[in-house]
């Protein structure tokens, strides 16, 4: 190899040939004893292998983590009422604006998860087109969303009128309502009464356009003659 | 008796089936060993229909199988006296106090519990105001044996015990 030399002129001195020392030695790994490039090798990954561990971990973490619930599932709505109402009064209008059904009851509670309203004190009056009047007071009613379906429970009472027949009257415990199909349905033991006769049935179906009473089970119907307005 | 016109008429069904009432016709339908009593009487048959033809006037059709006749009954007046009747249809007619019974109609009367005077004739209608029973022959087309009432008297065992 050729030594380096480098020109250098200083005046006032003697011009020596200069010459940087001999050009470095071309740079040759220095086999190190294993043990020493092990320590090398570790001290020189240790960074490498801290970062991919770290990586590890919060790969293990994320997997590890609770999953959250993709929506938060509709877990059973508590049957809890979502509004009240107290001593209300409910009208309801017919396209013509005829009032068809009027509810008015001492405490309203709307239930959302079966949409149905739950009045205590309950009275009802509906209204046919054709001018028929059905009259109901009971200690609880259910109605349902779309005010189609009313249960009266308890010392259930209805009244129905219709043109000139003498009023027609319901008692029972329990008595299901149908508002469109105008009907009166129970299972339950029950009384009607009209005019000079008396009605008790089982169970009962009562169709009001049509005018007929089914009556189910041991029936006893007690009609008290009327002897004044014989001849 | 008498006292029955003024008493209220109760018709009791077994409830195996329905019983239907139509209010504007004002006629009630009960199916099913049906039981009208009104006081001492009481109509026992499979089919009753009653009509109310006037504010507090019934009327009754009750009716039976040739199987099964429908049956009448009913406490007399006269002390220890029940009249029992039965025929495949009664009717009732609560305004005017009269049965008819029509179809095969036959007639029994007890007397302290032994049967009296018997009758059978197509036609056997008891007027209660006038107390007066009348049989009517068979019609046209029912048989010979149906169709003449037949009548039988038993004296009464003292003749002399005026009715009261």
């Amino acid at each position: 190899m050729k030594p380096v030399s480098a020109e250098l002129h200083l005046p006032d001195l003697p011009e020596v040939p200069v010459a940087i020392g001999p050009e470095p030695a071309p740079y040759r790994p220095v086999q190190l004893p294993w043990t020493e490039r092990l320590r090398q090798a570790l001290l020189n990954y240790l960074p490498l292998a801290l970062m991919v561990l770290a990586a590890l971990l919060s790969w293990w973490l994320v997997r590890s983590a609770p999953r959250p619930d993709t929506a938060t599932a509709p877990g059973a709505v508590r049957h809890e009422a979502d509004y009240q109402l107290e001593r209300f009064q409910l009208q309801r209008y017919d396209a013509e604006g005829r009032p068809t059904v009027r509810l008015e009851g001492d405490k309203l509670r709307h239930y959302p998860d079966t949409d149905e309203h739950e009045i205590d004190a309950v009275r009802l009056w509906l209204t046919g087109t054709d001018g028929r009047q059905t009259e109901a007071t009971a200690r609880q009613a259910v109605v349902d969303g779309d005010g189609q379906r009313v249960r009266l429970a308890g010392d259930v009472q209805v009244r129905s009128q219709a043109g000139d027949e003498p009023p027609l009257w319901f008692e029972g415990q329990q008595l299901l309502v149908l508002v469109p199909e105008r009907q009166l349905r129970t299972e339950q033991p029950v009384r009607v009464r009209q005019g000079h006769s008396e009605f008790t049935a089982a169970a009962l179906v009562f169709d009001e356009p049509r005018r007929t009473l089914q009556l189910q089970g041991r029936l006893r119907a007690t009609l008290t003659p009327d002897k004044s307005t014989r001849r | 008796e008498r006292a029955d016109r003024t008493k209220p008429l109760v018709v009791e069904s077994d409830g195996k089936k329905a019983a239907s009432v139509d209010l504007s016709k004002r006629t009630t339908t009960v199916v099913g060993n049906v039981v009208i009593t009104q006081g001492t009487l009481q109509i026992k048959a499979d089919k009753v229909d009653v009509r109310e033809d006037a504010p507090g006037r019934f009327s009754a059709t009750a009716l039976g199988s040739a199987a099964q006749p429908a049956t009448f009954r009913q406490k007399r007046d006269r002390v220890d006296e029940v009249i029992e009747a039965q025929a495949l249809r009664i009717e009732y007619d609560g305004g005017a106090d009269r049965i008819r019974l029509v179809g095969e109609a036959r007639m029994r009367i007890l007397r302290a519990g032994q049967p009296a005077d018997e009758a059978t004739a197509a036609v056997i209608v008891y007027d209660q105001p006038g107390d007066t029973l009348t049989f009517e022959g068979g019609s046209p087309g029912s048989s010979a044996a149906a169709s003449r009432p037949r009548l039988v008297f038993v004296p009464r065992a003292e003749s002399t015990e005026a009715p009261r």
